[in-house]
């Protein structure tokens, strides 16, 4: 049997669109067990509670696709490298899951040859697993993926999204589309790591995540206008304190002056 | 009595008694509307309105007219256009037209805040104007903007005026160290209100524009962000207390230095520690408000910290206060009552506030009675009766006459009595679990008969009030004449005649070299 490919597949229904959308609302803070345990390219298993402890991108795709999954790892890889302010594995960790239940290490090993591997700089951070144990569908609805089975497509459907974890196993934001960059990436990583302050400059990278907030309907970030506007008010009333004490004061310096000379 | 010379007047002890009379209209509009809950909460079911939105109007209502209307342009208001240039020795404002158009803005914003009650859908969303319910609700945000932006931009302007006359309108002699604490005090309230207005007025105007204009500033389904809202709000309300708090407290250190015969303790202890600590960190406390609105733990324990902070410069001030009652010559006239009053009720507002500084503790008791209790104590009840002590302090200067110190202690002590009937008690439902802003209740039974006493206690204390205002009234029309100085205070407001002439003074003054506005003769 060639790798990856689909033998049995999970068959399932008849193609429902509502499937390619997540339910935000409910699903963003949820928090994964972390019980479920997978096992990586190289055979060892481990539990999702072991990665956590930094922020996580959890890309699920499947093994056998050869659709927009391999698409998905190439282009996070790509946009990873132009990632400068965090780095992979010390700052945050990428965790590629197959929620095909009939993918094995071996598929996944396949699928990487296939995509290009994952390049030396990014291998301490970046795992590709399967499920080992449990229920893949459990492992993935955590997070609100739904996909299924097409027999039109003969492929899975399935929405196109990293899901950006907290240190803590919540889900802190969606980010959809095959497409993807690098400022996106930080700021969603800026959101998941909130809540602490992880380095001495993470400071400034909670700063500049405050000025940008994430718009729901177009599904990117924007400037937040609001507090930018509050800000800029803020400076023009400190600036003319400023300008106002600045005034005084060269006027008293002239005065002081003149009452020298006299 | 010409109406014409005290509408167009820029006499600043004229614009001084506008700020005054308007804002005690709005203190006895706010008055009524807590009563109106009052009555309103003191059954369970309704009482006098079966319509929780006339609920929520009364509640707008009573918060944002008793901050915005009564509370900051009493003092800085009526006070600081009174008191200041006498202090000074200046013979008005630098900017006296300006001073007027401050004076009719205050009125604009005051009729605004009072159309509440003719406009057919009045605002419902308290003085806060959280979003997203005031983006979407059917009450008149827009009155509320409105509102908000025209006594801010009265208020700048006054404080470019003040500033701008201690700065260069000072008497010869009267240097920054003999300045009077209320003065200092007030400067720094203006220095909060020029740099943090902005900020709580482009707030405001994007909640309306959010409203009426289809932005998305504060809706986080297209990128906007509702907690800046909050976030941006507070970041000047919480600076707003201090602009309360430095005033009244300021009114607190003349009336205890001058009924006691005293030097205020400490003096620049309280000018640059106290003030000054105040002004530095009263911009960087504001998180403490939203401890449970959602926000990172470094947030909230940084700002645990400096809210703690902040209490130095305030001790500081308390210590400056009573180190000024220690040995001193105590006369425990009406005014003296009042000020004592505001040591003791700032004492409870201020340590119940300690455990609301802590997140820990706060979580478990926020949006409660107990938060509501502490901040009337801390600052809408001591604030008001440094007002009122005040007012009773200048009345002698504003009016030439004396009020009856009978009347006047009488009214303190119902007062007084009534004030901590109800925020005591709301304290402690608050601790045992009465949530706060809820028109009814019907699942906390047990504080039924608690609301009834705290109606009981907001009864008295408005008959308290109704008698100083009262004794005011026939003070000004029938009282003795008081003479120049009765409280033989060596402060430059006491050094002209009752009332004061337009001018201030005959000729300038001069004040010799070893003077002190608090240098009282101790033998």
């Amino acid at each position: 049997m060639p790798a990856g490919a689909v033998t049995e597949p999970t068959r399932n229904s008849a193609p429902d669109g509502s499937v390619m959308q997540i339910d935000e609302p409910r699903f963003l803070g949820s928090r994964l067990r972390g019980e479920t345990v997978l096992t990586d390219v190289a055979g060892n298993d481990f539990r999702v509670a072991d990665l956590l402890g930094k922020p996580v991108i959890l890309l699920l795709s499947y093994y056998g696709c050869d659709g927009t999954c391999p698409t998905m790892n190439a282009e996070l890889a790509k946009v990873l490298a132009q990632v400068n302010r965090f780095a992979l594995g010390k700052d945050y960790r990428v965790l590629t899951v197959s929620f095909d239940a009939r993918d094995t290490p071996t598929t996944a090993n396949t699928f990487l040859a296939k995509t290009g591997p994952v390049p030396e700089a990014m291998r301490g951070g970046w795992r590709h697993a399967v499920v080992k144990t449990g229920d893949v569908k459990g492992f993935a609805g955590e997070v609100g993926f739904n996909f299924f089975w097409s027999d039109a497509a003969r492929a899975f459907l399935h929405p196109n999204v990293l899901v950006f974890l907290t240190p803590e196993g919540r889900v802190a934001r969606y980010i959809y589309g095959t497409r993807m960059d690098a400022r996106t990436v930080e700021l969603a990583l800026v959101d998941a790591d909130w809540e602490r302050i992880s380095s001495t400059t993470a400071v400034f990278d909670q700063l500049t995540g405050a000025c940008f907030s994430y718009n729901y309907a177009e599904g990117r970030y924007q400037w937040n206008l609001s507090l930018l506007a509050g800000v800029g008010s803020f400076i023009l009333g400190v600036s003319l304190m400023l300008l106002g004490a600045g005034l005084y004061r060269r006027k008293m310096a002239r005065k002081l002056q003149g009452e020298m000379h006299a | 009595m010409n109406l014409k010379e005290w509408i167009f007047t820029t006499d600043h002890k004229r614009v001084g008694v506008l700020y005054l009379i308007g804002s005690m209209a709005a203190f006895a509009v706010a008055g009524i509307m807590a009563m109106l809950m009052r009555i309103e909460l003191s059954t369970i079911g309704p009482t006098i309105t079966a319509n929780p939105t006339q609920y929520n109007v009364w509640l707008y209502t009573h918060g944002a007219v008793m901050i915005l209307g009564f509370q900051i342009p009493a003092l800085t208001g009526f006070f600081a256009n009174y008191c200041i240039p006498l202090m000074i020795g200046a013979k008005d404002v630098a900017f006296p037209r300006v001073n007027a158009l401050s004076v009719w803005l205050f009125y604009v914003g005051v009729i605004l805040a009072l159309l509440t009650f003719f406009v057919p859908d009045p605002p419902d969303i308290m003085w806060t104007g959280y979003p997203p319910y005031s983006t979407i609700t059917t009450g008149n945000t827009a009155l509320y903007t409105f509102t908000v932006l025209i006594l801010g931009f009265a208020s700048i302007i006054g404080g470019v005026n003040f500033l701008t006359t201690v700065a260069y309108m000072r008497a010869p002699g009267v240097t920054l160290n003999k300045l009077n604490i209320f003065v200092w005090c007030t400067l720094g309230a203006f220095v909060l209100q020029l740099v943090f207005v902005p900020v709580l007025g482009t707030a405001v105007t994007l909640i309306s524009m959010d409203k009426y204009l289809g932005t998305h500033f504060f809706d986080p389904a297209n990128g906007g962000d509702v907690l800046t809202y909050q976030n941006l709000f507070w970041f000047y309300s919480h600076p707003a207390v201090y602009v309360i708090f430095l005033p009244f407290i300021g009114v607190v250190y003349e009336v205890i230095a001058a009924h006691g015969k005293n030097m205020v303790f400490n003096y620049k202890m309280v000018v640059y520690g106290g003030v000054g600590g105040i002004v530095a960190l009263s911009g960087v406390v504001w998180v403490h408000h939203l401890y449970v609105s959602g926000m990172a733990d470094w947030l909230r324990i940084g700002q645990m910290i400096t809210t703690l902070m902040i209490s130095i410069p305030v001790g500081l001030m308390m210590i400056g206060l009573i180190g000024t009652l220690y040995r001193s010559s105590i006369a425990f006239t009406t005014p003296m009552l009042y000020a004592l009053g505001v040591v003791f009720l700032f004492l409870i507002g201020g340590l119940t506030g300690i455990p609301l500084a802590l997140p820990a503790l706060t979580i478990g008791v926020s949006d409660t009675y107990y938060v509501v209790g502490h901040f009337h104590y801390v600052m809408a009840v001591a604030g008001t009766f440094a007002i009122f002590a005040g007012v009773y302090h200048w009345f002698p200067k504003v009016t030439g006459k004396m009020y009856s110190e009978f009347w006047g202690k009488l009214g303190f002590w119902i007062t007084f009595v009534g004030v901590n009937i109800v925020f005591w008690i709301m304290m402690d439902i608050g601790v045992k679990g009465m949530p706060r802003r809820y028109y009814d209740y019907p699942h906390f039974p047990q504080f039924e008969a608690a609301h009834q006493w705290m109606t009981v206690g907001a009864a008295i204390l408005g008959v308290g009030f109704f008698i100083a205002v009262l004794n005011w009234i026939m003070g000004a029309k029938n009282g003795k004449p008081a003479g120049d100085n009765p409280w033989g205070s060596p402060s430059l407001e006491w050094s002209t005649v009752s009332p004061p002439p337009h001018g201030n003074w005959p000729t300038p003054p001069s004040v010799a070299e070893d003077w002190h506005p608090y240098g009282f003769r101790k033998d």
